[in-house]
């Protein structure tokens, strides 16, 4: 920008009729007509309103609206572990997972809980998990008068799945856009799953 | 003279007409509610991003003109607040004032995640949710809403109104 010359910056005049043109132009409305001719032309075309409670535009794929938590369709039940990194990549700290201890000492998971008020629906939470457990839905129509309505439950995310990614929805999904992590999608096979306690007990503090 | 012996003809649920007089009767709170929420003006209170979601919604794709909402500048003239957008403590005390100016009876819409609650800004100088000093009626989440969910927000907001009783008597 610096080094522009002078010489390649164009003046450029304004050109105004002057005289018997602008006269004529003033006197037969002619940017009115040209105005009105536009007008016209709208009037011939097709409403571009969309009559919205009636007629619903489908969301683009991939569009970030309810959260849901899949469910694994050979268990039943959430494919979530509850490992917590969707809590921890979460901006806005809206996720709370609760878990326990199970009876074969793996992890259960007893609570997970969405604040969906709080969400910024970045879908960072898609990203992190590891199990490809939790998604956002292409529903958006959920405002509702209470607060209390907005705070998801484990379950309640479950029906969302049940309800808005019905089908090979899902599965669709996750092909798509959350790639190669989850093509089969099922647990990738290289990740650290918990397979019990081992029995030999290692001496840290004298482990030299 | 009207022949009542030939009843009254249920139209609606609450709304019926008297055959041959050519009048319809209804109970007030349904008059009431009904010219309401037809006509439900709101005062734009855009603070942040989901007011740029608000502007599309009054545009001509989505038109919120054809449910009877027509925006205004002035509280004065306004039945709701659409509070749009995040909601900062130095701010409060102004959207506090524009909604004490609007007259009786009056809505507050909370759009968007911000306006909710405080959405990612966990922060001194953030307010936690404009709910904390305003009666909100509708919350519509998203970050921002679509339009589409702002218009359902409003949908939402008038089938609230038409099953209020009384709210115009001074003496409820």
């Amino acid at each position: 920008m610096n080094d522009m010359k002078i010489k390649d910056v164009v003046v450029m005049e304004r050109k105004e009729d002057t005289g018997i043109g602008r006269f004529l132009k003033t006197v037969f409305f002619v940017e009115i007509l040209q105005g009105m001719k536009l007008t016209l032309k709208t009037m011939f075309t097709k409403p571009v309103t969309r009559q919205y409670p009636k007629e619903k535009r489908p969301a683009m794929p991939g569009f970030r609206g309810l959260h849901a938590l899949v469910r694994n369709p050979e268990t039943q039940q959430a494919k979530c572990v509850g490992c917590g990194l969707c809590a921890a990549v979460c901006p806005s700290r809206c996720i709370t997972i609760y878990t326990s201890e199970g009876e074969k000492h793996e992890k259960v998971v007893d609570r997970y809980e969405i604040e969906v008020l709080r969400c910024l629906y970045c879908a960072l939470c898609v990203e992190a998990c590891p199990f490809g457990a939790v998604v956002l839905t292409e529903h958006y129509e959920y405002a509702g008068y209470n607060k209390a309505d907005f705070k998801m439950t484990k379950d309640k995310l479950l029906e969302n799945w049940d309800k808005y990614m019905a089908g090979t929805k899902g599965e669709e999904y996750f092909k798509r856009f959350w790639g190669p992590r989850a093509d089969d999608f099922k647990t990738p096979e290289n990740q650290a799953v918990f397979k019990g306690r081992s029995q030999s007990k290692v001496d840290l503090h004298n482990a030299e | 003279m009207i022949d009542t012996s030939l009843g009254l003809i249920d139209v609606e649920e609450g709304i019926r007409i008297i055959p041959g007089a050519n009048t319809i009767i209804t109970s007030l709170d349904k008059l009431i509610n009904w010219g309401r929420l037809s006509s439900l003006w709101p005062v734009t209170f855009g603070l942040a991003c989901c007011a740029i979601e608000m502007m599309t919604t009054g545009s001509s794709h989505y038109d919120l003109d054809r449910l009877g909402i027509i925006f205004r500048g002035s509280p004065r003239q306004a039945d709701c607040i659409i509070i749009a957008g995040t909601v900062t403590k130095k701010m409060a005390p102004v959207v506090r004032k524009v909604y004490d100016q609007i007259p009786e009876p009056r809505y507050v819409i909370a759009m968007g995640s911000c306006a909710c609650t405080g959405n990612v800004y966990r922060s001194y100088s953030v307010v936690q949710g404009c709910d904390t000093f305003l009666p909100v009626d509708v919350y519509i989440p998203g970050c921002p809403p679509r339009p589409e969910a702002l218009i359902d927000g409003i949908i939402k907001l008038q089938d609230k109104m038409r099953t209020e009783r009384m709210r115009w008597s001074p003496l409820k």
